[in-house]
């Protein structure tokens, strides 16, 4: 049967010696695109919102001319994911929202009784704009942003404040299979256009990607590898629960690809699994489904030749990048600056292995001026998140 | 079917039988034919064939090559079209055995045949041998292969040395190649087999995982590196983010092109190695050619032009007012005799200061140059000469040192003529120093301070360095990884500023072991002389500095100009440490050709 998703999940290193103790693996769950099938006949809904709500964002003009060119009117807007069978006519208003949300708690849980008191997988997607200088989260906002995923609405934060914690607000995003979007003024219509194109043009709906792990073996760290790098950070919520990977949209030339590190106990000679990875969709009503797996082999003498995934490897190398630069942001929100600068000079380096100019140069400027000056801005951290983004994409 | 886990190729289970039943030849069994070949030896090879190397009672080897009967995959037919298609890569099979169900092909391998981590494995054993020899006689062969490969418009994705084998001036590999059309573009990276210490990090995926002639050139360049160093191969060759430490680190004396050439095509980064090994090739060739030239040269004298530069550096200058740097330089013109040296202080010292230490080694510097026999001349003045033995040479330089040395002792023990405690937090400074004599240099270093020549577009580090993590790596202590990551690696283990103590409490300086070097100098020759200031600012990493301090040094328009634009670039890359260096740009003398 022809099937618009697929599934494929490889590990490094492949072969390893036995009793050398605990071991680092690393696995790339990867969705392949196969025959598409008809679009879901998604539609741009719009929620109207409280007029003067201050954590929402501010409508710019090119926000205005966005709202222009998609018919919104207000700064939340929806992807609503309507059945084949109940066709709708262009996008109206199909809420009010009268309390005020003060932040991004009041936004989530605003957002999630919105979609809450919808039928059910109407409303699927939202795309936040944040204007303002986001540094810092709560456990209640985090709370909040999991009723969204409970809900099956992927959040979209597109932020335009060149001082917000980009690698914050990526987490955040990354949670519910959203993206960061980092654009300029200029850029910000354009982005959430081609956004919107990929959101309308979805084939399959109430995608649920499960990653299980043997008992002994521990995911240590996921990272989202495609369409761009981005610590994610998500965890099973205990040993024997799987590990839900969220989905998002699937774009043709980019489908989505996760790197997830974990830690494997010492063992003695033999094939072992590392990874099941279970992939569920719906298509037209019918319910599909792809699984996978990755193991490990070990060997009792050590090996004259090396097997290797190249493409872990290479993607773990990618995502290193995106790594490096919350470290550093990290750092120096402690007020380490002695790591601070080890840091940019790792990651110079790791740029040059990269042969990445640009970003060699960026973090080298930065690295220099941060020597010179002990001065880093927000917006420098923002700029190399940017180059970093950009690199790992020219790399792959 | 009982089935195993194949240690020699990884991951595949090996099964003990064919498909069909018939058991496969084990170890110590025969081929049989016009002589029977021993089987002595296993080598990987595909499912559905078994590869040995075997010997016959004359002592001839062989390869050989086996498959069922009746071949369903077409084995031998594949392995017969990829040595016609290169046959200048692969030996001819020789002919066909059959027995039983099992076809064997036989290759027969020439005389004196060696495969390459045999050739390594045995001139661990050679300490005398001739580096330069060892080259020209395993490792030219290794890199002319890939060249040819390259000028036939192929690279290879998946190298092996224990499938290489030199034989004469030739080297072949045992199993026909699989090569890659280079107008193809670079291969994605995937699942392969990477051999321990001749990787690239391509091949591991690294560095952006594409591979393209570039893999085959570190491939080559790591085969000449263990030539060179001559150790087992290091697992963590092929890591992205450290180079192979350099040869020098390992057995004195090489020979300095060669090993510039060896850690350019050695380097992690793919962009840095020669593009491919057409490249490498011609680079090998000048760099043992000018071997050849310095071995051949005469006693004689060239021109030297020379600049210096002393800078407290931008950065290190905010918060550190002394520069603790020094150097001293002196050069008599008229019969080619100079002293050269450069002094970094050390930063961190309890007892005295960096600036008065490698004062001190600049002060007697001074007082050796002035302590040197002087003969007549036809212009009345007195020119400063220099021994002619070697070791009588090397003697002024550790007498300068040690007596530096004495000196740092005497200002502590007037201000402590009881020293509490143990010897340490002594004031203390590096130093390294050239005694030049014509076209023949004594070189000196003791601490981390830098010495490199530079020629033909090539830097090499002529003398190691005295930090921990060297010396680690030098006594075979610890592997390059694990000696990188060692607490304090950095740290200095030798330097000017030694000390006992007696019984009485005080200092006694303890007799210094710097490291010595000879080296004939030729006319396009540089040499640098400079503090670690230059090469930890100059660049984004030491590979990157060292690239751009010859760059620097070749395209500057004179010495002095050479020697500012060096200071300029470390200050330009945050100027963090004292900046010395000096520049010597050896050209032929005029009238002399």
């Amino acid at each position: 049967m022809k099937r618009p998703l697929g599934l494929t999940c490889v590990a490094s290193p492949p072969l390893a010696q036995a009793g050398t103790g605990a071991g680092v693996v690393h696995g790339l769950v990867s969705l392949t695109t196969g025959t598409p099938g008809p679009p879901l006949g998604l539609e741009l809904k719009v929620a109207r919102v409280c007029p003067n709500d201050r954590g929402l964002p501010v409508l710019g003009d090119a926000f205005r001319a966005l709202a222009d060119a998609t018919g919104a009117r207000d700064s939340v807007i929806f992807a609503g994911r309507h059945s084949t069978g109940v066709a709708r006519a262009g996008p109206e208003p199909v809420h009010a929202l009268r309390s005020p949300w003060p932040d991004l708690i009041g936004a989530f849980s605003g957002v999630a009784s919105l979609l809450g008191g919808q039928d059910e997988g109407r409303v699927a997607w939202l795309m936040l704009v944040v204007e303002t200088a986001v540094t810092d989260v709560s456990p209640a906002t985090i709370q909040a942003l999991q009723g969204l995923v409970d809900l099956g609405a992927g959040v979209d934060i597109i932020c335009t404040h060149p001082a917000a914690d980009m690698g914050l607000l990526s987490r955040l995003a990354q949670r519910t299979g959203g993206e960061l979007l980092q654009a300029s003024a200029a850029e910000i219509v354009d982005r959430l256009l081609r956004r919107v194109a990929l959101l309308r043009d979805q084939r399959v709906r109430a995608a649920r990607l499960e990653v299980r792990s043997p008992r002994g073996v521990r995911i240590q760290r996921v990272f989202r590898v495609e369409p761009s790098p981005a610590f994610v950070g998500l965890l099973p919520s205990s040993v024997d629960a799987p590990l839900v990977l969220p989905v998002g949209p699937v774009a043709a030339d980019a489908p989505p690809a996760w790197l997830i590190s974990a830690m494997t106990p010492g063992r003695g000679p033999g094939r072992f699994r590392l990874f099941d990875v279970s992939l569920r969709y719906e298509q037209g009503g019918e319910q599909l489904g792809a699984d996978a797996f990755a193991g490990q082999t070990l060997v009792a003498e050590p090996p004259k030749m090396l097997p290797v995934e190249g493409a872990v490897n290479a993607a773990l190398a990618r995502v290193d990048t995106a790594a490096w630069i919350e470290e550093i942001a990290r750092a120096y929100a402690s007020h380490d600056a002695r790591r601070v600068a080890g840091l940019l000079d790792r990651l110079v380096r790791h740029a040059v292995t990269l042969d990445d100019r640009p970003l060699v140069s960026r973090a080298f400027d930065l690295r220099l001026s941060f020597l010179r000056t002990g001065h880093l801005e927000a917006t420098d951290l923002n700029a190399l998140r940017r180059h970093g983004a950009a690199a790992a994409r020219a790399a792959g | 079917m009982r089935l195993r886990v194949c240690v020699q190729c990884g991951f595949d289970a090996a099964p003990v039988e064919a498909g069909d039943g018939t058991p496969w030849p084990v170890l110590g069994s025969h081929v049989e034919g016009r002589r029977p070949i021993l089987l002595e030896q296993t080598l990987p090879a595909d499912e559905g064939a078994r590869r040995f190397l075997g010997r016959d009672d004359e002592g001839a080897r062989y390869e050989i090559f086996a498959v069922v009967g009746t071949d369903p995959q077409g084995a031998l037919a594949a392995r017969r079209r990829a040595h016609e298609a290169l046959p200048l890569a692969s030996f001819p099979p020789d002919r066909t055995v059959n027995a039983g169900a099992l076809r064997f092909t036989v290759t027969h391998l020439p005389e004196g045949s060696e495969r390459v981590p045999e050739i390594i494995a045995r001139l661990a054993e050679l300490d005398a041998a001739d580096p330069v020899e060892i080259i020209k006689r395993f490792g030219v062969p290794v890199v002319r292969l890939f060249a040819e490969l390259h000028d036939r418009g192929v690279f290879l994705s998946q190298q092996d040395p224990d499938e290489l084998v030199v034989s004469g001036d030739r080297c072949r590999f045992l199993r026909p190649p699989e090569p890659h059309p280079v107008a193809d573009g670079p291969v994605a990276p995937g699942l392969r087999r990477v051999p321990f210490g001749f990787g690239a990090p391509e091949l591991h995926g690294l560095c952006g995982g594409r591979i393209d002639p570039r893999a085959d050139v570190f491939f080559a360049g790591a085969v000449l590196y263990y030539l060179l160093a001559r150790i087992p191969p290091l697992e963590e060759a092929g890591d992205a983010m450290d180079r192979l430490p350099s040869p020098t680190v390992y057995r004195d004396d090489l020979p300095p092109g060669v090993v510039a050439v060896v850690r350019r095509a050695t380097s992690p980064v793919p962009a840095r190695r020669y593009p491919d090994c057409r490249a490498l090739r011609t680079a090998l060739d000048i760099a043992l050619a000018s071997e050849d030239a310095r071995r051949q040269a005469a006693r004689r004298r060239l021109g030297l032009k020379l600049g210096h530069e002393l800078h407290i550096g931008v950065l290190k200058g905010q918060y550190a007012p002394q520069n603790q740097d020094d150097l001293f330089v002196a050069y008599d013109a008229r019969n080619g005799v100079g002293l050269f040296l450069v002094s970094d202080g050390v930063s961190i010292s309890e007892h005295g200061s960096g600036d008065i230490a490698s004062e001190c080694v600049r002060i007697e510097a001074h007082r050796l140059w002035q302590d040197l026999p002087r003969e007549e001349a036809g212009d009345g003045a007195p020119r400063p000469t220099l021994p002619a033995e070697r070791d009588a040479r090397r003697g002024l330089l550790q007498a300068t040192l040690d007596r530096a040395n004495a000196r740092i002792g005497e200002l502590i023990h007037r201000d402590m003529p009881r020293f509490p405690g143990p010897p340490e937090g002594i004031m203390a400074a590096t130093a390294v120093a050239a005694l030049l004599d014509g076209n023949r240099v004594t070189l000196c270093s003791i601490g981390d301070s830098r010495i490199y020549l530079i020629r033909d577009g090539h830097i090499t580090s002529l003398l190691p360095y005295h930090d921990l993590c060297t010396q680690l790596i030098r006594m075979r202590r610890a592997t390059p990884r694990v000696a990188r990551a060692a607490p304090a690696a950095a740290a200095l283990i030798r330097c000017v500023g030694e000390f006992e103590k007696d019984g009485d409490d005080r200092l006694v300086p303890v007799p210094l072991q710097p490291e010595f070097r000879e080296l004939t100098l030729l006319p396009g020759d540089s040499l640098v002389l400079c503090s670690d200031g230059i090469p930890d600012y100059a660049g984004f990493d030491d590979e990157h500095a060292e690239a751009r301090i010859c760059q620097t040094v070749e395209t500057a328009p004179g010495a002095p100009w050479a020697a500012f634009e060096l200071m300029v670039l470390a200050n330009r890359g945050g100027g963090g440490d004292n900046i010395s260096c000096i520049v010597l740009r050896f050209e032929e003398q005029e009238g002399e050709s």
